[in-house]
């Protein structure tokens, strides 16, 4: 097992698009928090200083609603570059057995993910305090804690990203999903105004994720007080999400010739 | 040595390989031959555990490939040789595949000198020639010093020093006692480098033969096997006027 890891961890860092996949996750962040602080930096004149603070730790979780899908690509990419390219032959002849295949990858992800999401969180919050000036506020333990999340978010997240890429095999489709379950689908549910779509949008991956983050789409269109769980239990659903699509993902894998 | 029994592909409607039973043994260099669509590759996969027989066996030396522990220890295979991850340099990509089996990686300086490729070693897989590609999965093969080797049109985009060197790679390959599987659509090349044949046509067992008793009667390899596949072809063009 150890060494299918080790296998996988040369394998991740020895390909250019892992490492532009981190630079589109940190250029990301940056272009949304930089200009989110330097227009808190620009108060209102009508309105008090403390109405107008900056809390930093919000600038992170924010961001990181797009700056996700670049976390996302690299996490889907070590299983369906390998489609792409038929190398996944070679894997697998290598270890044939698909479930340890498979562990190995969300391994070498997982470790990767928990990093970056810390990382990306703290990237996010600086660069907001450092371009808000006099209206940044820098809470260590706040950030911190969000730093925490994020990285939990980012851990759940992938783990959902490789069974929709051992499940859907191209790279295309299983981004498209991931967008549309994270991101897309409970938005267009809620716009939607009917009542069966809203109950429906409360159950999904994007939700239940930034009900977690603190950053509920619900809230965001007005509909948090219907949703029937609190943040951990948005993480909790979420988690949900991931170990279904990942067991659905593992049948696909194990049972299709490759 | 290669145990195939009774197996059977079948894709919807469609046989591609029909109830084969062939042991593929070592010390000798067996060629894989059969028309394009015959079952060849499929056969390969199955034997490597890749494809799923609808039923039947494929078994090294008694067992599955997916029973295997440190596979590339006892079987090397190479299907595609441009199944590689354009992206990667050519060593890492032997060094990852060294490092799933627990392979020194001594071995793949080793095998890159032995293969020809240590003048490329960091030029990125995408980069490298059809021929060049062959020598890496040549190489991939080579790494496990496995005592069966399956090789699917390896002198494919080969220049003719290339077809040389791999027709005295697989000789020697064979006559270290290892179990050698080569297909080919090269039938000039098939009968300087094999000693067996195996030539299937629709999924079919068609021959398992010795080279001296397959030819025998006909001028040539070639010959001999249009006569016996004449029935078999699937895919053909119409001649042009």
């Amino acid at each position: 097992m150890l060494a299918t890891i080790a296998s996988e961890w040369t394998k991740l860092w020895s390909v250019r698009s892992t490492w532009w996949c981190l630079i589109g996750a940190a250029a990301l962040m940056a272009l949304y928090s930089v200009p989110l602080g330097f227009d808190a930096a620009e108060p209102n004149p009508d309105l008090s200083h403390a109405d107008q603070l900056l809390h930093v730790e919000e600038v992170a979780t924010a961001g990181l609603l797009f700056t996700q899908f670049a976390l996302i690509a690299l996490a889907l990419l070590t299983v369906t570059s390998e489609y792409a390219s038929g190398s996944m032959r070679t894997t697998l002849q290598c270890e044939p057995r698909r479930g340890r295949v498979l562990v190995a990858k969300l391994v070498v992800v997982e470790v990767v993910a928990l990093v970056a999401g810390a990382l990306l969180a703290l990237l996010g919050a600086g660069l907001g305090y450092l371009t808000a000036g006099d209206y940044g506020v820098f809470d260590v333990s706040s950030v911190a804690t969000v730093a925490g999340k994020v990285s939990v978010y980012m851990g759940v997240v992938v783990a959902l990203a490789i069974g929709l890429a051992v499940g859907l095999r191209s790279t295309a489709g299983a981004l498209v999903v991931a967008f549309l379950a994270l991101f897309l689908l409970p938005m267009v549910l809620m716009m939607s105004g009917m009542d069966l779509m809203t109950d429906v949008s409360y159950y999904l991956p994007g939700t239940a994720g930034t009900e977690y983050l603190g950053i509920g789409i619900a809230t965001l269109f007005g509909l948090s007080d219907g949703l029937p769980y609190d943040a951990d239990g948005g993480l909790g659903l979420l988690a949900g999400w991931s170990v279904v699509t990942l067991l659905a993902g593992y049948l696909v894998f194990r049972r299709r010739d490759a | 040595m290669i145990t195939v029994d009774h197996l059977t592909k079948r894709y919807g409607a469609t046989t591609a390989v029909d109830d084969l039973t062939v042991q593929i043994e070592p010390g000798r260099v067996t060629g894989f031959l059969g028309p394009n669509g015959a079952g060849k590759s499929t056969t390969m996969r199955m034997i490597l555990g890749l494809d799923r027989p609808t039923s039947g066996t494929a078994t090294i030396d008694g067992r599955p490939y997916v029973s295997l522990r440190r596979p590339l220890r006892e079987v090397g295979a190479l299907l595609d040789a441009r199944a590689v991850h354009p992206g990667r340099r050519v060593r890492t990509h032997l060094v990852a595949m060294a490092r799933s089996n627990s392979i020194p990686v001594d071995r793949v300086d080793e095998v890159l000198e032995r293969v020809g490729l240590t003048g490329v070693a960091r030029r990125r897989a995408g980069n490298l020639s059809l021929g060049m590609s062959q020598r890496l999965g040549i190489a991939g093969v080579l790494l496990g010093d496995p005592r069966v080797m399956l090789f699917d049109e390896p002198v494919n985009g080969l220049d003719p020093d290339g077809v040389m060197w791999i027709r005295t790679l697989l000789r020697s390959l064979a006559a270290e006692g290892r179990t050698v599987l080569v297909s080919s659509h090269l039938m000039s090349e098939m009968q300087q480098t094999a000693d067996h044949l195996v030539v299937l046509g629709r999924g079919r067992l068609l021959a398992d033969a010795s080279m001296a008793s397959f030819v025998a009667g006909h001028s040539s390899l070639e010959e001999a096997y249009f006569r016996l596949t004449a029935g078999s072809v699937e895919y053909t063009g119409t001649e042009v006027a």
